[in-house]
């Protein structure tokens, strides 16, 4: 997109409608009596203060919205937090801001615009959305795990089946009081209290229990395992993301190619709300070294937090590969995560998920 | 081949017959008229409410909502000729990052 195409208000009738009424240059600063360009924009701003612009209408959501993930980015925090110290954390900061930061979202970058980390941009025209355009916003961010698995893009797997048979766009599942944080509760971390969204909460596969004509969905399976470990297919896992800067202060990564893979193990996260001894496990694309161009030894409490973290994967299928048959799953140390799958940095990290082969369901006979 | 006069004519004329009949003495005879009911008031009280005092009619919007001040910033950024004009261009940076974000 071109830069002049970011600014451009194609729809002229857009000082017609109510968020129209309210003038530029009361969200977006400058000067709207100034003719020429740099005076108009002294003080602009590309992307308004939600106090000063949104808050002043929808003043819940806006006042809300600090408790969003989107916004707080309180997940990442908790997640790279956990692992440093109070002595490191001030150079872990450092990286944080140049490297993670950009990834935390505003009102308008979801509702008018493409989010700035996928380079800005308004989106049809200067158009309010009440739902944000899913390949713009979502997908735009949330792309080669989320976007790759639901869609069916990883060459050789399948697309998630709400995709291929609903074409569920993310809101379906994805509501309006998870993004804007209008929950009752400030999460810490993206799966903190009750699954957002459940898949037996609601309409949504609310037949399914004990007493269902699925033979697999007896109480055994039902209460010890997360819906995901039978009805997903492989997914993807990432590793080692070293962050560093050019020699022109250009902050960059650089990761190691992803695998697909499916992975059991113990639920690290196990209570009420996801009661769970068996979930799927995703790799995260951190080691002791991720910081490394900040400093040495940064994470000196790497071994606080799994490194194959509670994931629900995207890639839903009616029965997954290693449920087709009982023994697909039962006696298949191929689908568990086992000390077999961990690299020696990670050995401690996942002592909480990591399978004893012992502990894998023993081979039954096929009915 | 003999022709025999069908007998549902006589049928027909004889029903067509009974149906103008009973139409006929319907639009002659008036339904019933409904006796009103009339609430007994006896027992409401009236407020003593003041007459309504005649409020001015509003006084019409002006139809351009966009403040004054920001017309300048429309006319600009509507016009992609002129944004193209003084667009700065941007500097690409070609991104070291290497595989998947």
């Amino acid at each position: 997109m071109e830069g002049w195409e970011k600014a451009f208000v194609s729809n002229k009738e857009f000082a017609d409608t109510i968020h129209g009424e309210m003038g530029c240059v009361a969200c977006h600063g400058g000067d709207g009596t100034a003719e020429e360009k740099n005076a108009a924009h002294s003080d602009i701003r590309k992307v308004p203060i939600t106090a000063d612009a949104c808050d002043q209408c929808h003043t819940d959501t806006a006042d809300a919205h600090s408790k969003s993930l989107h916004e707080s980015l309180q997940g990442y925090y908790t997640a790279v937090q956990q692992r440093t110290s109070d002595e490191t954390w001030h150079q872990v900061q450092e990286a944080f801001d140049n490297h993670c930061d950009s990834c935390h979202t505003t009102c308008g970058q979801c509702h008018v615009s493409r989010p700035a980390t996928t380079g800005g941009g308004l989106a049809a025209g200067h158009q309010f959305k009440k739902i944000p355009p899913m390949n713009l916003t979502c997908t735009g961010c949330h792309g080669s795990r989320v976007n790759d698995e639901y869609k069916g893009l990883n060459e050789g797997f399948p697309a998630d089946v709400h995709w291929t048979k609903g074409g569920m766009p993310c809101f379906d599942c994805h509501q309006a009081d998870e993004m804007h944080g209008t929950m009752d509760f400030q999460p810490n971390h993206r799966y903190d209290g009750p699954p957002t969204p459940g898949c037996i909460s609601g309409d949504c596969h609310a037949d399914v229990s004990a007493n269902d004509a699925i033979a697999a969905h007896d109480s055994t399976h039902l209460d010890t395992m997360a819906c995901a470990t039978c009805h997903t297919t492989e997914y993807k896992q990432c590793y080692s993301c070293h962050v560093q800067k050019s020699d022109d202060d250009i902050p960059y990564f650089k990761i190691e190619p992803s695998q697909m893979s499916l992975k059991i193990g113990y639920n690290p996260i196990q209570s009420e709300d996801r009661p769970w001894k068996w979930v799927t496990l995703r790799h995260i694309p951190i080691d002791p070294e991720t910081f490394a161009y900040y400093g040495d030894n940064l994470l000196p409490n790497f071994d606080n937090r799994p490194t194959w973290e509670y994931a629900t994967p995207h890639a839903i299928q009616k029965v997954g590969p290693q449920a087709k048959t009982c023994n697909d799953c039962h006696g298949n140390p191929d689908v568990f995560l086992t000390p077999d799958d961990l690299l020696p940095y990670e050995i401690g990290a996942n002592k909480t998920v990591v399978v004893d082969p012992k502990d894998i369901p023993q081979p039954v006979e096929e009915p | 081949m003999s022709h025999k006069k069908p007998k549902h004519s006589f049928i027909i004329s004889l029903l067509l017959g009974l149906s103008i009949a009973v139409l006929t003495g319907a639009c002659s005879s008036s339904p019933p008229i409904p006796t009103p009911r009339v609430r007994d008031r006896s027992d409401i009280e009236i407020a003593n409410v003041p007459p309504p005092t005649p409020t001015l009619a509003p006084e019409a919007t002006p139809t351009a909502v966009l403040p004054a001040s920001d017309e300048s910033c429309l006319s600009c950024h509507t016009d992609d000729g002129k944004l193209q004009e003084t667009a700065k261009q941007e500097e690409t940076v070609e991104s070291l990052s290497e595989g998947e974000g």
